[in-house]
């Protein structure tokens, strides 16, 4: 039986907090409403947790998130939207970096962001930052992405109410859809990188939203005969990214995909160190960096991956 | 469902000021000797990172340091010394991380402005203004939800007052019924501008009536009327009623000693001139001087700067 991304990610996540003891979870509307688009839809908690709705503050909840978390408790803040936590960016600088040079960031409570990107486009300019990356490089804080069954379910049991600081991002795009339920090959300890498929041809790395677009293109270069190597890379600035290095060595062809609009891209960083550790590669970059300024305004956003140039990309032409 | 009823204005009298024993004198003048200590040692240049002293918060620092249960928490601002030296009673203590002896459990070196000595009920300070409010809040909302025991005092002026974030962290305590005292340190200056030179006046008292959170404007330097304050607000606190007690004081020698660009500021402190800094209820030890008399505060002080001395 099939079921949609977000009721999925709902259900992990009730999963997670009907067994982990006193939690806060919080957030604008979260009980009334349409409870956050959706995001908090069915969400429940056990006794000792609790539910809150609370005023619009972004700057203050981040605050409140971090002095649960230095009080050794245990908060999840739910937000929508990507450009709503710009509001809080002083305190993901200021007070978690005091949290780590006093305590360590994973000796203490639990704070995790929970919130939607709005990446459908039609809310228009503040739906134009997507990049949930953007908040690791700012803070030096680890980002996950939700794309695949397999993801979500790792990431929010490890996660979601887990020692020290995360930021956990949802499509809003992908809200209704079906979810995406792949086999995992394998996943890092840290959930910094999921393998999905495995081939010897080429090597496809997807950040952001971008998974789907992988999955697209590796089922394309199936039907050609060629395999692929598919990864989703989470945003985690000391993360392990050895699986995705060790494929493209192998494959000698690295296709990134990132449907982010930021100018800063994470893989930018697997390119350098592919080149510092001498591996011979040729890379296609199927990434958006900024957009048009007719894409500022209201248009459906949509990340387009050219399927054909990346097969002719792993035959070598 | 929060409280939708209009706010109540609760009023924190302070009808019956503490009286200075000399235990309390004693913390005062001890704390005043320690910050002319390092100030004389900031003239020598002998720190890297920036000092905020806070000649003129000695009664708020011993008050906060007397009113605290074991249970209690302190979130303070980057002009956190007097309180990192209060409540760890060690001049040493602080000194060691200004001279970036001491470090963090984590080791990280922590420095003066996000000084939180050890064990010392600071559990947070910020150097960016209205930092410490949300967090402070979010300690008081653990308590909440875990039912644990314990009041969080938080610290700002009248500089960060002017932060959106002052006015969210009220209303957000008053709606939570949050075990929350803010303290604001009204000294008139947000670093050299005044606030006639820089906004226009706000009645804490008239915002807080609005938000429903109990209020007492109080002479920062007369450390009974402070002391008495600050457990009359901790007593609403506890209650589930957040307080906020504005603080009328001085911060005498402004900002960090000598400051580059600021020529007009007239102040000359030196341990050499004596434990005062000012001849008038704007200093917390020229009243206590007035409360012991000459000779016996002389005596005191002697004997407090012989046992102190580095």
């Amino acid at each position: 039986m099939t079921t949609t991304y977000i009721k999925q990610i709902i259900d992990q996540v009730n999963a997670v907090t009907s067994g982990c003891g006193p939690v806060l979870l919080y957030g604008e509307n979260i009980d009334t409403g349409s409870r956050i688009a959706g995001l908090a839809r069915g969400l429940t908690v056990n006794p000792a947790g609790r539910i809150l709705n609370v005023g619009n503050c972004e700057l203050t909840h981040c605050g409140v998130g971090f002095g649960i978390m230095i009080d050794k408790g245990n908060a999840v803040l739910f937000m929508k939207q990507l450009d709503f936590l710009l509001l809080g960016l002083d305190q993901l600088v200021n007070t978690f970096n005091y949290i780590r040079a006093y305590e360590g960031a994973d000796k203490i409570g639990s704070f995790s962001i929970f919130l939607i990107i709005c990446d459908q486009g039609y809310q228009g300019p503040q739906s134009s930052i997507n990049a949930a990356s953007d908040f690791a490089s700012l803070a030096n804080v680890s980002v996950f992405c939700l794309n695949a069954v397999s993801d979500v379910e790792g990431i929010i049991a490890e996660q979601f109410v887990s020692p020290g600081f995360r930021i956990i991002c949802l499509s809003q795009r992908l809200f209704g859809g079906e979810a995406l339920d792949i086999q995992t090959i394998a996943k890092s300890d840290d959930s910094a990188v999921y393998h999905y498929r495995s081939g010897a041809d080429v090597t496809l790395a997807c950040y952001n939203f971008a998974l789907r677009a992988g999955v697209a293109s590796a089922d394309h270069l199936a039907k050609s005969g060629r395999q692929c190597d598919l990864f989703h890379v989470n945003f985690l600035p000391s993360g392990n990214f050895d699986a995705v290095i060790e494929s493209v060595e192998r494959t000698g062809k690295l296709v990134v995909m990132d449907d982010s609009k930021s100018l800063n891209k994470f893989s930018d960083r697997l390119v350098a160190e592919l080149h510092r550790r001498k591996i011979a590669f040729s890379l296609m970059s199927a990434v958006r960096r900024g957009s048009s300024d007719r894409e500022y305004g209201v248009d459906e956003d949509r990340f387009v991956v050219d399927d054909e140039a990346v097969a002719a990309f792993a035959s070598g032409n | 469902m929060l409280n939708s009823k209009e706010p109540s204005v609760a009023s924190l009298q302070d009808d019956n000021p503490m009286p200075v024993t000399m235990d309390i004198a004693t913390a005062i003048i001890r704390l005043r000797y320690w910050q002319h200590l390092l100030n004389e040692m900031l003239k020598q240049k002998k720190f890297k990172i920036p000092i905020h002293l806070a000649f003129g918060h000695e009664s708020a620092a011993v008050a906060v340091d007397r009113c605290m249960g074991a249970d209690d928490v302190l979130c303070l601002s980057h002009r956190n010394a007097a309180y990192n030296l209060v409540r760890s009673k060690s001049l040493r203590a602080v000194l060691d991380h200004y001279l970036l002896v001491s470090q963090s459990n984590h080791k990280g070196f922590m420095g003066s402005m996000n000084l939180a000595v050890a064990d010392s009920g600071i559990l947070y300070t910020s150097s960016i203004l209205g930092n410490d409010l949300p967090v402070a809040a979010g300690i008081a909302m653990n308590r909440s939800l875990l039912q644990k025991p314990g009041v969080a005092f938080v610290f700002t002026g009248d500089g960060a007052m002017e932060e959106g974030v002052f006015w969210e962290t009220m209303i957000f305590a008053r709606s939570h019924k949050l075990p929350l005292v803010i303290v604001v340190e009204n000294d008139n200056h947000s670093m050299s501008s005044t606030i006639a030179q820089r906004r226009s006046s706000i009645d804490l008292s008239l915002v807080c009536a609005g938000v429903g959170i109990a209020y007492q404007k109080v002479d920062g330097a007369a450390i009974g009327g402070v002391l008495s304050s600050f457990r009359a607000a901790r007593a609403s606190a506890e209650r589930g009623e957040p307080a906020c007690i504005e603080l009328q004081l001085a911060t005498f020698n402004q900002h960090a000693g000598p400051t580059p660009g600021w020529p007009d500021d007239p102040l000359r402190i030196s341990l050499d001139d004596g434990l005062v800094v000012r001849d008038t209820p704007e200093d917390p030890v020229h009243l206590i001087r007035q409360e012991l008399g000459d000779a016996d505060f002389r005596q005191l002080a002697d004997e407090i700067m012989k046992a102190e001395a580095l």
